[in-house]
């Protein structure tokens, strides 16, 4: 039997960019946290390794932008679902989380930087809950 | 909507990774068209048409009008 159709799912070459790029934007974003947390460096240095991982972040952009305009159309539906389950989800665990924290109950105050992995898992369970719609 | 994709492609003995190399699509969106879970955008149903060499009102068949017929 053939193998899968190689315009659809992302080849290896792909995904391995992706995960390394995504891996080393997580990477950086850790060692520049540790870095500022421990070394106490001055402000501009501060602040210089607190943007390190833009670069790396919008590179992971561009990859997921190529990849998905390599999808075909089925693939780009479910993956348009995942985008709208991750944003709505990501939209109520925002307002409902800042709205208990406006009740004064005690949660901790979060880094904007917990946003960024919320969003890639809430998209990872869209597609695998939208993907398997049309199995 | 219903289709005659699955049976179109059996009578060539193609795979469903066969037909979605020639389509080029994945196969799950050649599997999820057969089993009418997704219906085509009209340039990929034109494509498929192409393919098989039939018009899409062969391939392809609305539910409403085919139950206007029955």
């Amino acid at each position: 039997m053939a193998n899968d159709s190689g315009r659809s799912r992302l080849n290896g070459p792909s995904r391995l960019r992706l995960f390394g790029l995504a891996l080393l934007a997580g990477g950086l974003m850790i060692a520049a946290s540790v870095v500022n947390r421990l070394a106490e460096p001055g402000p501009g240095l501060r602040v210089a390794l607190a943007i390190l991982p833009v670069l790396p972040l919008a590179a992971l952009a561009w990859a997921i932008m190529r990849a998905i305009q390599c999808l075909d159309e089925l693939q780009r539906r479910i993956h348009l679902d995942a985008m709208c389950a991750a944003f709505v989800s990501g939209l109520f665990v925002a307002v409902i989380y800042g709205q208990l924290q406006h009740a004064r109950i005690g949660l901790p105050e979060l880094n904007w930087a917990y946003f960024y992995p919320v969003q890639l898992v809430s998209w990872a369970i869209g597609y695998l809950i939208a993907s398997r719609r049309y199995q | 909507m219903k289709n005659r994709l699955r049976v179109l492609r059996a009578e060539r003995n193609w795979s469903q990774a066969d037909l979605a190399q020639r389509l080029d699509v994945s196969r799950q969106t050649v599997n999820a068209i057969e089993t009418g879970k997704y219906d085509p955008s009209l340039p990929l149903a034109f494509k498929i048409a192409r393919l098989f060499a039939a018009p899409i009102e062969q391939i392809f068949e609305d539910g409403a009008e085919s139950a206007e017929r029955g």
